[in-house]
């Protein structure tokens, strides 16, 4: 009973299950007004339900094991010498698993022994678990015989050699920390104590040692005390190779890399940010040149390189010829290896045929040497060889040393074979094909010369472009279309000077008949001053002004020649023409000046033509420029057109020097002057449907209009003078022609 | 004993900790730290000021020394250069330190120590003696400054061992253990304590003594800055310690102070080094709160990019209030509080006066790190700029570490600068005092205990040959 009160007091559960819970039982709450709690709970949000927990003090913890009780454990370490005890907390019971330590063993630690001066016994003491992080290295031992005899040096004495070995062992060998701590003193000799004190002999002077000193030094002695011990025969691996790197220690080295490390060191940030730059470009070139190196090859295993024989070349592979060095060397090879085949069959013809082999023999060695392992004529070439060998025996012994390909002369039919020339004039680098010759051949200065060109070539049948352009093919068709330039452009000076000549004619008429006034107001453009066509005249502003006179004129020209038609339209169109080169050559100067002094020069072209010879004197102009025209001459007056009798002189005279030209083939020639008749009849074409060169008029007036007057000077002033005297010559001629 | 040694490296969890309650004591030119090694704050910190009273008595303690007792005179055990200038006062006031608040005097039972036992009375005191030794039973690591001089750690080694009966002893390096705290082996230590900075340089937890470099330009040359500026200020600022203050009234900023000061009856004031030290305390105060370093970028003395000076700029920087003791209160000009530190980076802009004569350019910090980086090895320099630690009291002025990476990546532009500055007062505090609870509390130290064994076989002189 009481001890029921005295739980119940405490709020201890009791022992006995009694009605203990509806004790601290909150008051139920009353019924209000009669209704259930449950309904009152509807109207009311009612204290939530009170959970009854019985107080009570809380559980004990189980625990699975007894607490054991911590103590201060005596232990020792045995990387100590001097059986130290020191004390550290341990539980009580925690076995550790070395107990009786090994430093207690009677061997190694008699001093241990006598430091226990408490009567624990030291067998029972544990021994530190950190003790086997005690790791020392090794330290080089050498006597005092054993240094005399392998160790001595004459910079480093026994004793400072003792003491940088004591020291390298003791700290490890950090040799920042030796250096640093190295502090030799050498002994002053203490034999006679009293006899140094009253002398005072000098103390030899500490030598200054830099790290590098102290490093070769203690390297060698280790290095020779590890042989002394192990013979390098004898030496695992691992010995051997810490030998190795100690006997190649090179302080000298050492100290440049501490100098750039220094150097690294004091580096100003614009000076790295330079070197980071450089290291970049660096990476980006040497990607690059992978690429291009890769490119590279795979051209030349496309373009299939021969393996080069000699053996030298041999692993080398493509990167011999990834120079234009190595690429000619390989095109001499590949000739060589046809070479090789060529005279084989030469050989054997010859030798069938009985002639002297002494020069397929030279040919033959030398292309023995450089022949290729292509393999195709490998077996003929070494019968040439054996020929060869017999043949001459000093080019024999020449010819081993020195494989490399030597130069060689190619007779005609050689070059013809092989498409070899020698020219003469500077070649342009690269490579050339023969149908841009064929394409840059019939292009002429202008469009229209052009299409003169081609449809010459059409009539004669020759396609643009030439189906089977070898060498020789090539170099005729150029040749042809060089005539028929040539002709073209002699038909039109010729034509432009017609003109002149009309212009004056009619000036002339003019000035002796009716009135000079219109006649002074006429610019070259005007060359079709007696042209009665309107169509045409309209397209020449110029020409406006002289076109009601040319009609007044019409009639009163009474010498006017039967194709004045065809002449003025054809001065038009060499006007036009010779607007188009100026605007090429840009020797414009101003513009009305420019359109007299054409008209004079093509004057003076003309007066070449009629007075032969004679006018050639006075007049500054290239033979061959006569040449040409005698050409045209002849091939105009071929074509029967109504020509100047004067001319009849210089054909016959011209024909010969063709003759002289082209004598040595006869069929060129022929051809050449079938070409002039084929270039007359398109000339015939071309002015029949005049709006060819009609629609051409206002581009090439257009050109001229901006033609800027930047033209020099100079060669203006050269052309006047000779305009000067080009016109008297006109004049002349003009009154000639009138008589005639 | 060798065929259990093994070149496997421990295991990165394994625990290298094996405490034997060891004690660690720290002493420097403010302040003597002891506590057991394995914690984490020393729990005896100790000044190293003390008080002698007119009959020659010593006395220890914060509360001894702040107390205007009459005639009381200010000394301290150590000396300007970081050294022990006294040692028997400095071994009291250690023992003090240490007896104080980690271990006790110990008595013997009393029925044994032979006190009350009339006779044997002499043997039975020796003994007595013996079981008082303060650290009988506790290992003993002390610290001490890189340039400490050979006589000076005999005595320490003499003092532990003779005098305080510790089992085992050891000596480490200051800069060494703050290289410990911030967790680094090898490292360049920036100590900027009270009486001087220091900067060594710490290869694989050794010294290297050629590289290390010291100067005074520490906390106290900043007392001594600011008291300058005090009084060359117009008009000069009343520097009155708190010991005099009796009762104090609030002023507006810059108006006369409203305090009734105490009087001492003559004969009974304390000796003048009392009131410096009390001076200095509100200086400390003044370093604390109000001092800053010039932010950069540049010196205080130097230009902008814009062209204007460096002081101009300062012009527009925030001041801070400052109360003094007596009431006297004032917002000090950023100018001011940066001008008071710029002595410590660009002697130029010291102030000076008869007393304080400008100090070389040498002894400026970034100078020292030159000199001391220049006397190890090049190959090392990368590194320890690369693992900087900035540590001391000292550093706590405002913006002190961020000036220093600055200056320092303006003075070696092409390396990589990095500064481990702790971020807890209390570890850059006892920076020295926490590498050695470290090292002392390590498995792997045990075996570089000097034993009192070998201390007796060796003499004192094995603390040079053991403590490199």
């Amino acid at each position: 009973m009481m001890g029921s009160d005295a739980r119940d007091m405490m709020g201890l559960p009791s022992a006995v299950p009694t009605p203990k819970p509806t004790l601290p039982k909150a008051p139920k709450p009353k019924m209000k007004g009669g209704m259930a709690r449950e309904v009152l709970d509807l109207n009311f949000e009612g204290a939530p339900p009170i959970s009854i927990v019985a107080p009570k003090f809380k559980e004990k913890p189980k625990i699975p094991f007894k607490p054991r009780r911590w103590e201060q454990t005596p232990f020792m370490n045995s990387a100590r010498k001097d059986g130290l005890v020191l004390r550290h907390w341990k539980r009580e019971g925690d076995a550790a698993p070395n107990v009786a330590g090994l430093p207690v063993t009677p061997a190694d630690s008699n001093a241990a022994s006598e430091m226990d001066t408490d009567d624990r016994p030291a067998a029972n003491i544990e021994d530190s678990r950190a003790a086997k992080w005690n790791v020392r290295i090794d330290r080089p031992r050498y006597s005092a015989e054993e240094y005399d005899t392998h160790l001595k040096n004459a910079d480093w004495s026994k004793e400072e050699t003792d003491y940088l070995v004591d020291l390298a062992i003791e700290f490890d060998l950090r040799w920042v920390v030796i250096i640093d701590r190295y502090d030799f003193r050498p002994q002053p000799k203490s034999e006679p104590s009293e006899d140094a004190m009253a002398i005072d002999t000098p103390t030899p002077h500490p030598k200054p040692r830099t790290m590098e000193d102290l490093k070769s030094r203690y390297y060698a002695v280790a290095a020779k005390c590890m042989a002394l011990r192990t013979p390098l025969s004898s030496m695992n691996p691992t010995e051997f190779e810490e030998h190795e790197k100690m006997t190649k220690f090179d302080p000298r080295k050492e100290t440049v890399r501490k100098q750039y490390v220094e150097k690294l060191f004091l580096r100003t940030p614009e000076e790295a940010h330079e070197e980071e730059l450089l290291l970049k470009e660096l990476s980006r070139i040497v990607l690059n040149q992978e690429k291009l190196y890769e490119d590279r090859r795979a051209l030349y295993d496309r373009l299939e390189a021969p393996r080069a024989i000699n053996p030298a070349a041999a692993h080398a592979s493509t990167t011999v010829y990834q120079s234009s060095q190595g690429l000619q060397q390989l095109m001499q090879t590949m000739m060589q290896s046809q070479r090789l085949r060529d005279a084989e069959k030469r050989e054997k013809r010859r030798s069938a045929l009985g002639v002297d082999t002494e020069t397929a023999n030279s040919h033959s060695s030398s292309a023995a040497d450089l022949r290729t392992g292509g393999g195709g004529g490998g077996g003929g070439g070494r019968s040439s060889m054996g020929s060869a060998s017999a043949g001459g025996g000093g080019g024999h012994e020449k010819r081993q040393p020195h494989p490399t390909p030597q130069h060689r002369h190619f007779n005609q039919a050689e070059r013809v074979r092989f498409g070899i020339s020698y020219p003469q004039e500077r070649l342009t680098s690269g490579v050339q094909f023969r149908h841009e010759r064929v394409v840059k051949a019939s292009q002429a200065k202008s469009a229209v010369q052009t299409t003169r060109i081609n449809d010459a070539l059409a009539e004669l049948g020759i396609p643009s472009r030439l189906l089977m352009p070898t060498n020789r093919v090539v170099t005729e068709y150029e040749r042809l279309v060089e005539g028929v330039k040539q002709l073209v452009e002699i038909r039109k000076m010729r034509e432009k000077v017609d003109g002149e000549i009309k212009i004056w004619e009619a000036q002339r008429r003019l000035a002796n008949g009716d009135g000079a006034d219109e006649v002074d107001d006429q610019t070259a453009g005007e060359s079709a001053a007696t042209n009665a066509q309107s169509e045409q005249a309209k397209d020449e502003g110029a020409s406006k002004e002289a076109e009601p006179k040319e009609g007044e004129n019409g009639e009163d020209a009474s010498k006017v020649e039967n194709k004045e038609d065809d002449d003025e339209e054809e001065a038009d169109e060499a006007a036009r023409t010779k607007a188009e080169e100026k605007v090429e050559d840009e020797d414009e100067t101003e513009h009305l000046e420019n359109s007299r002094l054409e008209v004079e020069e093509d004057v003076k072209d003309e007066d070449e033509d009629g007075d032969g010879e004679g006018s050639n004197a006075s007049q500054a102009v290239e033979e061959e420029d006569e040449d040409e025209e005698d050409d045209d001459d002849e091939e105009e007056e071929g074509e029967g057109e109504a020509e100047a009798e004067a001319e009849g002189e210089d054909e016959e005279q011209s024909d010969d020097e063709d003759d002289d030209d082209e004598g040595e083939n006869e069929d060129e020639r022929a051809e050449v002057e079938k070409d002039g008749n084929a270039v007359n009849s398109s000339e015939n074409q071309v002015d029949d449907n005049n709006e060819d060169g009609e629609n051409e008029d206002p581009e090439a007036e257009a050109n001229e209009a901006n033609e800027p007057d930047d033209g020099s000077s100079t060669r203006a002033r050269s052309m006047r003078k000779r305009s000067a005297s080009v016109i008297s010559a006109v004049s002349n001629k003009s009154t000639k022609r009138q008589k005639k | 004993m060798a065929g259990q040694a093994t070149l496997k490296p421990p295991d990165a969890n394994e625990y290298g900790g094996d405490e034997i309650s060891a004690l660690v004591l720290d002493p420097g030119y403010s302040t003597v730290r002891a506590g057991f090694a394995g914690e984490d704050v020393p729990k005896s910190v100790v000044p190293s000021f003390y008080a002698s009273t007119p009959s020659q008595k010593h006395i220890f303690g914060d509360n001894s020394i702040h107390t205007p007792s009459p005639q009381i005179s200010i000394n301290n055990v150590m000396s300007k250069d970081g050294t022990v200038r006294d040692w028997d006062t400095a071994a009291s006031l250690w023992e003090y330190a240490i007896t104080s608040k980690l271990t006790s005097n110990r008595q013997g039972k009393l029925s044994t120590n032979g006190l009350n036992d009339a006779e044997n009375e002499d043997i039975k005191m020796e003994d007595a003696a013996e079981q008082e030794k303060p650290v009988g039973e506790n290992a003993l690591l002390m610290t001490e400054p890189g340039w400490n001089a050979g006589k000076d750690r005999e005595r320490a080694i003499e003092v532990a061992m003779e005098s305080w009966g510790t089992p085992a002893f050891y000596l480490a390096r200051n800069g060494v253990l703050a290289s410990f705290s911030a967790g680094k082996p090898a490292a360049l230590v920036i100590d900027i304590g009270a009486a001087n900075i220091s900067i060594s340089p710490i290869q694989d937890g050794l010294l290297l003594r050629k590289g290390v470099v010291r100067s005074p330009l520490a906390g106290n040359f900043v007392s001594d800055q600011i008291r300058l500026l005090f009084s060359t200020a117009q008009p000069p600022v009343p520097l009155t310690p708190h010991y005099l203050i009796s009762s104090k009234s609030a002023v507006d900023a810059g108006a006369q102070a409203q305090a009734t000061l105490k009087h001492f009856p003559p004969g009974a004031e304390p000796h003048p080094s009392f009131r410096a030290l009390q001076e200095d305390r509100v200086l400390t105060e003044f370093k604390e709160s109000v001092v800053a370093a010039w932010p950069g970028p540049g010196k205080l003395s130097g230009h902008s990019p814009n062209g204007m000076t460096n002081l101009d700029t300062a012009k527009s920087h925030p001041g801070k209030p400052f109360e003094m003791p007596d009431g006297w209160n004032q917002v000090f000009q950023a100018a001011d509080r940066y001008r008071c530190m710029e002595g410590m980076f660009d002697a130029k802009m010291a102030l000076t006066d008869g007393e304080n004569p400008a100090p070389s350019q040498k002894d400026c910090i970034i100078d020292l790190i030159k000199q001391s980086l220049n006397s190890v090895d090049t190959d090392i320099r990368a590194m320890l700029l690369n693992n900087m630690v900035v540590t001391g009291s000292g550093s706590l002025i405002q913006g002190l570490t961020s000036r220093i990476q600055d200056e320092m990546t303006a003075a070696f532009p092409s390396s990589k600068i990095r500064i481990h500055a702790a971020g807890s007062i209390v570890e850059r505090k006892f920076g020295s005092w926490i590498g050695g609870s470290i090292l002392a509390s390590l498995g792997t130290f045990h075996q570089m205990w000097i034993s009192r064994k070998e201390y007796e076989e060796f003499g004192a002189g094995i603390v040079e040959k053991r403590c490199k």
